[in-house]
């Protein structure tokens, strides 16, 4: 631990360094008899101007380590394992694409999730991420070094980071044309804890690699807005393509950039650099982003890349007028560009609300909960109850963020004072991210490089500011500058002050890549009372259960959150994953979860479940587990069958799990299932039995006995618990027609039907007569 | 035994219906020393007498009228079967064995007593001919039989131990004459005990309990080279936490005791990986007048011992250039096949030797020899080589 925090501190260090001697060469000329002019200065500075671009170099090379190493904390204390819950569907498919090759991969139909669906893994995938591991994989392989493909899924995000730094030194070089600024935005963006969360050694997810090529996009674009030059276009929109096929997030892109060129237009600045630099991103980016299969024709129809659309035709039209200039008066030329402006804008708005309101173009749900918060809460519930979609709060952004917020403003304030094209683009990114960051919990990621970059200007301009005062202060009276009147005390407590800032940052950085985003969360870790590490590995108890112990082609139901860790660990069929695609599926399991055991269970047996897996925390702590998430799949649920109902769930107007709970709630297979024979256990000497740890209260439905399933396996700490769906009993679920039965059918269709099930000897759930529900009594706490 | 000639050959009679479950014989004559008999093929006497004839070359003659003693010791798996086949958490699980309490011999027996050490007082035994003394019984003495005698007899009785069997073991043996012997098992555990049914009863059953689940398999117990450094314990989804061991120089081992991920209870399996390094000091020698000539000694066992695998594939991987190639194995293999495998950093790949031996047991914990020839000077190659692409890049 002392090692990496010395290292940050060189780091740091050296940067200090290099902005002072930096500063003094390009301020140095005017002295006449100050400390500045002494022999020894002169030479310190011209050394300093021949060595500066190798010490850049260096210290840029020290940044891309330590943004490696500071990642890999969870591979030190854990192991080299996949984390949550989408690495691991990512890592199955990686292997899968390692194996079979790529058309191996687009040709995939996954028949081990979603049961009984199955699903399209080719085309309902961003490929970017497995085919950027399979290809490291591929390479290593052909120079005979057999890499394990887990250790090239493991380790990718580390040393993408390492290219993100790279790729803000370059990004905020195009900007400012300060090096310094880049690197500070480079140490910025190598340990922001918001960026960490998602890339540390293991976090094997979509952002990983595509926060990278988010920041290169940028950088390649501004290059060639800069420039004006074709092949910069066109490699802006490579780099675009890499973005597309890794994460969906690629819509950021396609809009900001936009946005810039109409901010830009608006300002009064458009020219033909921008023109082409659009022109060609525009239409090549669009082409190879119909080349995903995922995106295909949506790069043409969906909301997301309207505004592209009527941007690129805007501009054409534009240049168009512009030409035609040459040609007409003065007068007639104004006219012509409002009349043809008003009707542009009123058409493409028009356009938009027709293909809108006739259904031909759509936004997607997650996009929509961007413009609107309340949506999804409103409509979507299923991307409502993903802890990452909530709403922002202060604390998580001064966490994920630290001083980096408070050296936004000043790089905000650097751009607006001296703007250009670049800081213009970068503000627009910085304030456009900060919405949507406020919005969604998990899009703080992508607002981390933006206010790293932000916060590199807006440093290096600090800093740069006060020395020239310093400098300014000391020259001899004559030469000094009005400009520069700031007292040197002051200056110096300020640079003090933001080295001590900086300084702080990066421990903090530290303290919670490694404390906080470490977790591989499949393995958990306490301490005993001796204050031994203690690893509750429970999870993988049970998933390697279910992987050696049951027949292969078992089907496992269980909440979505853990399809893609049974599949990855276990090897076995699942219902529902994290790919929430299916919508009414999600909500029949939930359905199932909250109907009584014997609803359950004819849901169960139409599905061919085999095994259900419920997580449960109230006899270790264990705060993530599904009681806590259940008002959820009663909500997804009762979306689709609205026979289930949440207040039905509430007893006492709460949600409670203790004897006040409502019957509904007492008596739901989650909750039998989860607290089956807990009434029997003692989890604190002090408190009654069945005390729920989490929930900090003595369960209400004691002694019952389950009939449909049967406990098959709890893991040592009972967080994973898995239930057998028992096969029907004798003679259950038929009758006997009879001339006895008093529902013998009236007429013979009704009988033909009935004894026609009755010789196929199928089961049905019509016909049977109403059963008898064995009463529960409920003992209060 | 009483013949008229000088004799060095014994035959030993297996009722056949027994043979598919032999793992091993051993007969031991007055020299002290092991042999193992070999099976006879297509003799007309096995069909007729429904027996399996294996035929022992002793070390010595027998003369005629002289008597020789010998200890034939024959191991068997799979013989005991539960009855019943499923029990719950809570019942002890009871097996029953049938056997043939003759001698069972090609030859005519003057004499013969059988007897039966059970776990516990026998729940059911043929009673004809027999004897009980608490978990002892006692069938014979039979007089005079003739050859190939035979009866059945059945025992049933309580046994609630655990019967782990290694379905399979893999053992991969990498030498590296950079000083080190890189060794990583792969078993494939199952617990052949009477299976569970009904319910798991998390409540009543744990790794702590000792009244339910009492033939679940909670840990196991492994004795690795005195030298042995590095050593891990996972599985197929990553390091499994649940082992401890010690270095015991009273017993010339590390003793490492392991538990599955979870209890193993009746018909449950598990696989996982054991892994090690060795000093190549200690078990890769060099023949003084010859220093290309290298002798490889490694244990042919199970570092289980008292558990059987059905079948265990070693593989020994030689370093690239190793050439002329010799082993000698102290027991006959059943496969022996040769193979290239690809590691950092090699082009033409490494010698791989494949050895497969079925049914290994106790005895098979001996020590084998892989004899090659290497010039120690090629194991710079690769540095050379690595060191070439760097220069090639990057000057």
């Amino acid at each position: 631990l002392f090692f990496f925090f010395f290292k940050q501190k060189t780091a740091y260090e050296m940067l200090r360094s290099l902005v002072g001697s930096e500063m003094c060469i390009r301020d140095s000329n005017e002295g006449e008899a100050s400390v500045l002019d002494s022999p020894f200065v002169q030479t310190l500075n011209s050394n300093a101007q021949k060595w500066a671009p190798a010490l850049r170099m260096t210290i840029l090379l020290m940044i891309s380590i330590l943004a490696v190493v500071v990642r890999v904390f969870s591979v030190i204390r854990f192991e080299s394992i996949i984390h949550e819950f989408d690495p691991w569907f990512n890592y199955r498919t990686t292997q899968y694409l390692a194996k079979e090759g790529v058309y191996g991969l687009w040709n995939w139909y996954d028949s081990e999730s979603w049961y009984p669906l199955g699903r399209s893994v080719g085309g309902t995938v961003y490929p970017g991420l497995m085919v950027t591991s399979a290809s490291v994989y591929w390479v290593l392989h052909q120079l005979s070094i057999p890499v394990d493909i887990r250790n090239v899924c493991v380790f990718l995000a580390p040393v993408f980071a390492a290219f993100t730094s790279i790729a803000a030194y370059l990004m905020t070089n195009v900007i400012t044309k300060r090096p310094e600024a880049g690197l500070f935005s480079a140490l910025f963006v190598a340990i922001v804890p918001s960026y960490m969360s998602r890339s540390v050694a293991g976090s094997y997810d979509n952002e990983g690699v595509s926060i990278f090529a988010l920041v290169f996009t940028f950088y390649m674009y501004l290059k060639a807005a800069d420039t004006g030059s074709l092949l910069w276009s066109c490699g802006a929109s490579l780099a675009f393509f890499y973005m597309v096929s890794a994460w969906g997030g690629y819509a950021f892109i396609i809009n900001i950039i936009p946005i810039y060129i109409v901010a830009v237009f608006l300002s009064g600045n458009i020219n033909n650099r921008l023109y082409v630099s659009y022109t060609v991103f525009y239409v090549l980016g669009t082409i190879y982003a119909m080349q995903i299969p995922f995106v295909g024709f949506q790069a043409i129809h969906s909301s997301e890349h309207m505004a592209s659309h009527g941007v690129f035709i805007f501009l054409q039209v534009y240049m168009f007028i512009n030409w035609i200039k040459q040609y007409i008066t003065k007068s007639a030329f104004k006219a012509l560009t409002r009349l043809v402006i008003f009707t542009f804008v009123s058409l493409l708005v028009l356009g938009f609300l027709y293909l809108t309101f006739t259904g031909k173009t759509k936004w997607s749900g997650r996009s929509l909960t961007l413009l609107d918060p309340t949506y999804a809460k409103k409509f979507i519930p299923i991307i409502a109850s993903v802890s990452e979609h909530q709403a922002t709060t202060w604390s998580s952004f001064f966490f994920d963020l630290h001083y980096l917020v408070m050296f936004t403003p000043i790089g905000l304030y650097y751009c607006l004072k001296k703007p250009s094209e670049g800081k213009l683009f970068a503000a627009i990114y910085t304030v456009l991210m900060v919405y949507f960051a406020s919005v969604m919990v998990r899009l703080l990621l992508v607002l981390a490089p933006a206010v790293s970059i932000m916060s590199g200007m807006g440093v290096s301009y600090l800093i740069r500011f006060l020395i020239k005062n310093l400098k300014n202060a000391l020259k001899s009276s004559k030469k000094q500058s009005s400009k520069y009147n700031v007292p040197s005390e002051f200056s110096v407590v300020g640079i003090l002050l933001i080295s001590y800032l900086v300084c702080t940052y990066t421990f903090h950085a530290n303290i919670a890549g490694a404390e906080s985003y470490s977790h591989p969360s499949v393995i958990l870790a306490t301490r005993d009372q001796q204050g031994n590490r203690l690893i509750i590995d429970d999870f993988r108890e049970a998933y390697y259960w279910l992987r050696q112990n049951t027949k292969p082609e078992a089907k496992i139901m269980s909440w979505w959150d853990y399809g893609y860790q049974i599949t990855g660990f276990s090897n076995r069929t699942v219902l529902v994953d994290n790919n929430t695609w299916n919508n009414s599926h999600i909500a029949t399991v939930g359905t199932a979860m909250a109907s009584s055991e014997e609803d359950a269970y004819e849901i169960a047996e139409k599905l061919d479940v085999d095994y259900v897996l419920v997580i449960f925390g109230g006899y270790s702590y264990y705060s993530g587990d599904d009681i806590n998430k259940f008002l959820w799949m009663v909500r997804i649920g009762g979306g689709v069958f609205p026979h289930i109902k949440e207040e039905d769930f509430y007893g006492s107007g709460q949600y409670r799990v203790d004897g006040q709970a409502s019957q509904t709630m007492l008596n739901c297979l989650m909750y039998k299932l989860s607290y089956y024979r807990f009434d029997e256990v003692k989890t604190d000497y002090w408190k009654p039995a069945g005390y729920d740890t989490v929930r900090q209260t003595e369960i209400g439905n004691k002694g019952y006995k389950l009939r449909r399933f049967e406990e098959a396996f709890t893991s040592e700490r009972w967080i994973v618990r898995i239930f057998k769906v028992k096969p029907r009993e004798n003679r259950d679920g038929l009758y006997i027609r009879s001339k006895g039965v008093i529902n013998y059918p009236s007429d013979t269709a009704t009988f033909k039907e009935g004894s026609s099930l009755f010789t196929n000897h199928k089961y049905s759930t019509k016909v049977v007569p109403p059963k008898k529900r064995k009463t529960i009594t409920v003992s209060t706490a | 035994m009483k013949k008229k000639k000088a004799l060095n050959t014994y035959y030993i009679a297996v009722p056949r219906e027994y043979d598919q479950f032999l793992a091993l014989i051993l007969v031991r004559d007055k020299n002290n020393k092991d042999i193992v008999p070999v099976r006879i093929q297509d003799n007309s006497v096995q069909a007729q007498y429904n027996a399996t004839i294996y035929k022992v070359d002793l070390t010595h003659y027998v003369e005629s009228n002289q008597e020789e003693q010998l200890i034939i010791t024959e191991t068997y798996f799979n013989r005991m079967s539960a009855l019943p086949k499923k029990i719950t958490i809570f019942e002890d699980q009871n097996v029953e064995i049938y056997d043939n309490p003759h001698f069972f011999s090609p030859y005519p027996t003057e004499k013969s007593q059988t007897t039966y050490k059970l776990a516990s007082s026998p729940i059911f035994y043929t009673e004809e001919d027999a004897t009980a003394k608490g978990g002892n019984i006692e069938y014979g003495p039979y007089r005079n039989d003739g050859a190939f005698t035979r009866s059945k007899i059945r025992l049933h009785f309580e046994n609630t131990r655990p019967f782990p069997v290694f379905k399979n073991v893999t053992r991969v043996i990498e030498v590296s004459h950079w000083g080190n012997i890189a060794i990583e098992d792969f078993y494939k555990l199952a617990n052949e005990g009477a299976e569970l049914t009904g319910e798991y009863n998390k409540v009543d059953f744990n790794k702590y309990t000792q009244h339910t689940g009492k033939n679940s398999l909670k840990n196991l117990k492994a004795k690795l080279p005195y030298n042995s450094w590095g050593v891990y314990y996972k599985d197929e989804v990553g390091n499994i936490s649940t082992s401890r061991a010690f270095r015991d120089s009273a017993s010339n081992s590390v003793d490492m005791t392991i538990e599955p991920r979870f209890a193993l209870l009746g018909g449950w399996k598990s696989n996982f990986y054991i892994g090690y390094n060795l000093p190549a000091k200690y078990t890769l020698f060099v023949e003084k007048a010859d220093p290309t000539n290298y002798y490889l000694r490694q244990n042919s066992g199970l570092i289980f011992k008292g558990i059987m695998a059905e079948e265990f594939t070693i593989k020994v991987i030689l370093p690239e250039g190793a050439t002329e190639i010799n082993y000698q194995f102290p027991f006959p293999l059943n496969e022996v096949s040769e193979e290239k495998s690809f590691s950092y950093f090699d082009f033409e790949g490494r010698p791989t030797f494949v050895f497969k031996i079925k049914n290994v047991v106790d005895y098979h914990d001996q020590t084998f020899t892989v004899n090659y020839k290497f010039s120690q000077n090629s194991i710079i190659r690769e540095p050379l080589m690595i060191l070439a692409i760097f220069a090639a890049v990057f000057i």
